[in-house]
């Protein structure tokens, strides 16, 4: 078990773009698959 | 003092496709790769079938009127392991079609009345496992 205590993640290449491990072998993409938006109304 | 981590890649050390991340309550944990969206876009039936935005979607294919086919680029871990959710222009609603799998998935669009319809633009995104 690891823990990396961190207030930012920022791309290190492209700024925003940071690749993922997916519950596989894939891989996706951490900006394209965050929420950008929720609310409660 | 804030700290910003500058990595290309994320992957768990215990298991590589599996990193905890505390959650908004400062206590409890939620799953960053189960949190991701696998896959989004937003498609027209209108004329030509045609994804006009996505993210892990590859071809389209017109199935017949109100019936829109697409491929994932990574495919998912398997038919029953995503699901998706998704808006439509206008007086309209989308379900999963018959054809679903790991590799590919069809919605059906319809209006209220039930009928299959082809409408200008549709929304959704897709969460679950990846393959």
């Amino acid at each position: 078990m690891s823990t990396l205590n961190v207030d930012a993640l920022v791309g290190n290449t492209s700024a925003n773009a940071i690749t993922v491990r997916g519950e596989g072998s894939a891989t996706t993409s951490l900006q394209q698959g965050l929420l950008k938006v929720h609310l409660v109304t | 003092m804030a700290s910003v981590l500058k990595v290309n890649t994320l992957t768990g050390v215990t298991t590589a496709g599996s990193i905890a991340v505390t959650s908004e309550n400062n206590s409890t944990t939620t799953n960053l790769q189960s949190g991701l969206a696998k896959a989004h876009m937003t498609y027209d039936m209108s004329g030509t079938v045609e994804i006009v935005y996505g993210f892990n979607l590859g071809s389209a294919v017109d199935v017949g009127q109100g019936k829109f086919g697409c491929s994932f680029i990574n495919n998912m871990a398997s038919a029953r392991e995503y699901s998706t959710a998704g808006i439509a222009k206008g007086n309209a609603y989308m379900v999963h079609g018959a054809a679903q799998s790991a590799s590919a998935m069809q919605l059906w669009n319809h209006d209220w009345g039930g009928d299959l319809s082809d409408f200008d633009l549709y929304g959704l995104v897709v969460h679950g496992d990846l393959a």
